[in-house]
């Protein structure tokens, strides 16, 4: 009752003091919208889009499908679909298959110049694409922050990409007269064949075919006439370049690896659908040209806001220990300490009283970012009830070390000091803003590594409410991190109450 | 007879060398009035402190109401009231939440709290106030505040640390007639700490002079007056401190029993000091002195702190 007492007073205390609200509620909320426009891109446009310079170098390919010789010139395709591509507007999901595929038609493989194909709204656009720079030029405007990377396409994109893909061809041609010769002469090869019963397969089944072709009237394309690409050019690189401690040039180095692991595949396919065009033969649908769905793509279903919004929440309760700290060293300072300890409240009575309105204030933050969070674009779907035990768990573990900072603060001011110093660094390092490298001090703890940081209750409270929150874990699943998380908020208590009993509760 | 508060050699020491309390030996009765008097740094607060529990006593004992403080601090903490030296207040509380707050913390109902805390708040003229937070209280108004704290759980031992410091003379004037009354007609016991000689004269059933730790004396204020002489006393202020063979000169030809010179004020005490006036003035003129001011007044506590230790409680 008396803990009640001393709860309801203190949260009264609580609600009349601006400041305390302040600091407990508004600036962690003003923290949130500081990180959800630097990272959530709030409103319609939730991706970001990442500024990229591509210095096309790429002189293109001559060759004859069947309609007469052309240029192929891949690399301004592929600038096509990267000023294409775009995030999906129904879902968060990136689809580069899906955005690739129109630009890449039969047809774009006769293109001699920039391909004029449609291109889609530049809202959701993924890039933006920069064409006219230098390589120095590019260089030094990712060094300035202006742009993300930068792509360079070497000459012989083209005719590289263009040998890989008949080389697929060929292999898919070849399949097919093999099949074609075996059911000809009903029999199977008794030993492996060679090149020159290769070439003579072919020039059976071409006889055949052109028997069959003159029975029926239908005029035929020698393969012979044609003037494919060749199947051998030097091997050629693209490189990505940009500066490796952002973020951005990071997710664009992704998603440019797997465009171009998907442009490759497409331009393969369509080389195969224009040589079923000119060929009699029947050759095997392509299964293996799958569209590919990249794990750097599935990452972008989330902002990194949404990883950072658990890690706030966790930071906006670090910041109550110096709240906390400060209000057990006014209470010792201004003699309220003293005054209640005329009363009959006991140890028990003071931290009970203490902890419940702290505990109920964690959980008023919890919903208050939370909802924030959502209004600026954050993507959890979690169970926030499912948060609330968690919540109120970091909540104890700060007025445990507020406990312990008042116990040896001098006044209000050394404590207030003393608890920035701490939580300002443990936040971070707890990586309650991002992922940082902890430093390993047991190699295999329970079957897993054990960092310096994972002595921290507000490490695994962030992983747990990350869990919870972001990915819509259950408690069951984040057990680990709870009960690490209560063991070393017990053992902070622990420490805080009996130095706290001693220094400022003993006669 | 039935002693509310009890010391036996009660000792405090903050380090080796000095005592603040000395071998404390008190024994004040139920429903009585206790003054302990004396200069700042004299031991009054460190003696209250120990008396609450607050404090460690190095060495001695404690009684209230015979439960030893050491032992049975929780059992005696809803029989004493404190008001401390210092004014300890929630500034976000108002006046009602104050009382409230603090006598849900001995746990009295919530009935009897409301009972209490409006007879107080009556008493105390705080009625317009009851509502208004503590932070835009006046200073006068938070000390009663803070004396009505005390008093919420209906305590029979009041110990009040210098209650009238910093108070206007309104406040004072109501805060002497609750301690009276409080005493008179609820038969509390009060233990007052003041360096206020008239306070401590007028509303004390006994007075303990403390300095440096130590009880000096322990009497009735009128006992202890007595103590140092009958008749009233004739202070002379003067421009210049006189000669010791002008203090000699004036006892021996007035027949004064007590003559003490303190800075440039000369104390005459004797029977029909006045008589002797004429006499004083000649002597005095034919020393060359002039006189600053003249007055006349009864023996007060101060006087038989000055006899006591040769120093004024002013001068601390």
């Amino acid at each position: 009752m008396r803990a009640i007492s001393l709860a309801t007073t203190i949260f009264r205390r609580m609600t009349r003091d601006f400041l305390t609200l302040f600091f407990a509620i508004i600036f962690p909320a003003f923290f949130l919208f500081i990180f959800a426009a630097a990272f959530g891109r709030s409103g319609p446009l939730k991706n970001q889009r990442l500024d990229i310079a591509v210095i096309n170098r790429d002189e293109g390919v001559v060759a004859d499908f069947g309609a007469g010789p052309d240029t192929i010139r891949l690399g301004a395709t592929l600038l096509d679909v990267l000023e294409s591509l775009s995030y999906s507007p129904s879902s968060d999901w990136l689809r580069p298959d899906s955005s690739v595929t129109p630009l890449l038609t039969p047809d774009s493989l006769r293109v001699s110049k920039k391909t004029s194909a449609p291109k889609r709204s530049t809202e959701n656009a993924i890039f933006s694409v920069v064409d006219s720079l230098t390589e120095e030029g590019a260089i030094k405007k990712v060094s300035s922050g202006d742009l993300d990377a930068v792509l360079v396409i070497p000459p012989g994109f083209s005719k590289a990409t263009m040998a890989m893909a008949m080389q697929n061809v060929m292999e898919k041609m070849l399949s097919g007269a093999v099949d074609k010769f075996s059911s000809a002469n009903s029999g199977v090869f008794s030993q492996k064949p060679t090149v020159s019963d290769i070439q003579k397969m072919i020039d059976d089944v071409s006889r055949k075919i052109e028997k069959k072709q003159r029975g029926t009237g239908k005029a035929g394309v020698s393969i012979s006439s044609l003037s494919l690409p060749s199947r051998k050019a030097p091997p050629v690189t693209l490189v990505i370049a940009g500066d490796p401690s952002s973020l951005s040039f990071s997710m664009a180095s992704g998603i440019l690896n797997s465009v171009l692991e998907q442009f490759l595949k497409k331009v393969s396919e369509t080389s195969l659908k224009k040589a079923r065009d000119f060929s009699p033969l029947e050759i095997a649908a392509p299964e293996d040209l799958v569209s590919l769905k990249s794990s750097n793509i599935a990452v972008r279903s989330r902002t990194v806001f949404d990883y950072q919004v658990p890690g706030i929440i966790v930071f906006a309760l670090l910041m109550l220990v110096a709240l906390i700290a400060v209000t057990f060293a006014s209470d010792s300072v201004h003699g309220h300490l003293e005054r209640l300890r005329l009363t009959r409240m006991s140890v028990f009575d003071y931290f009970a009283g203490n902890m419940l309105p702290w505990a109920a204030l964690s959980i008023v933050q919890l919903f208050l970012l939370f909802g924030a969070g959502r209004l600026l674009g954050y993507h959890g779907k979690g169970n926030i009830l499912s948060a609330i035990g968690i919540v109120v768990l970091t909540s104890l573990s700060s007025i445990s070390l507020a406990l312990i900072i008042a116990s040896i603060a001098k006044n209000e001011k050394q404590a207030s000091a003393v608890s920035t110093l701490i939580s300002v660094p443990v936040s971070f390092l707890s990586g309650a803003f991002f992922p940082i490298g902890d430093v390993v001090i047991v190699k295999n703890f329970l079957g897993k590594p054990f960092g310096l940081m994972e002595l921290s209750p507000w490490t695994h409270a962030a992983k747990a409410l990350t869990g919870i929150l972001t990915f819509g874990k259950s408690v069951h699943e984040v057990l680990w991190y709870v009960a690490w998380q209560a063991t070393l908020t017990f053992i902070l208590f622990m420490v805080g109450m009996i130095l706290f009993s001693r220094r400022r509760l003993a006669a | 007879m039935d002693f509310a508060i009890v010391t036996r050699n009660l000792s405090k020491g903050y380090d080796q060398w000095t005592l603040a309390v000395d071998s404390l030996n008190i024994w004040i009765r139920t429903g009585e009035i206790f003054g302990l008097l004396g200069p700042n740094g004299a031991g009054k607060t460190t003696t209250i402190r120990m008396l609450l529990g607050l404090l460690k006593p190095t060495s001695g004992q404690a009684f209230v109401h015979g439960e030893q403080i050491s032992t049975g601090r929780q059992k005696i903490k809803a029989r004493l009231g404190v008001c401390p030296q210092e004014t300890v207040l929630w500034p976000e509380l108002t006046v009602a939440e104050h009382l409230q707050f603090i006598g849900k913390m001995y746990d009295m109902d919530s009935r009897k709290v409301r009972s209490s805390a409006d007879n107080l708040i009556k008493g105390l003229g705080l009625e317009e106030k009851r509502n208004q937070q503590a932070r835009k209280l006046s200073g006068g108004l938070k000390r009663r505040l803070n004396l009505a704290l005390a008093l919420i759980h209906d305590p029979d031992v009041v110990l009040l640390d210098e209650p009238s410091a910093g108070l206007d003379p309104q406040s004072r004037a109501l805060l002497w007639e609750l301690i009276a009354e409080l005493s008179k007609n609820r038969q509390k016991t009060i233990v007052l700490t003041t360096h206020s000689m008239e306070e401590a004269d007028r509303l004390s059933d006994r007075v303990g002079i403390l300095d440096h730790g130590k009880m000096l004396v322990l009497d009735t204020p009128e006992n202890l007056k007595k103590s140092i002489g009958e008749g009233d006393a004739l202070v002379i202020e003067m421009e210049t401190r006189p000669s010791e063979t002008l203090v000699a000169s004036i006892k021996q030809s007035t027949g004064a029993k007590e003559v003490t010179l303190h800075e440039n004020t000369l104390t005459i005490r004797a029977l029909n000091v006045m008589e002797k006036f004429p006499r004083i003035i000649e002597i005095f003129s034919s020393h060359g002195l002039a006189l600053r001011n003249t007055r006349l007044r009864p023996n007060t506590l101060e006087d038989v702190f000055l006899k006591l230790t040769g120093r004024s409680l002013r001068d601390e």
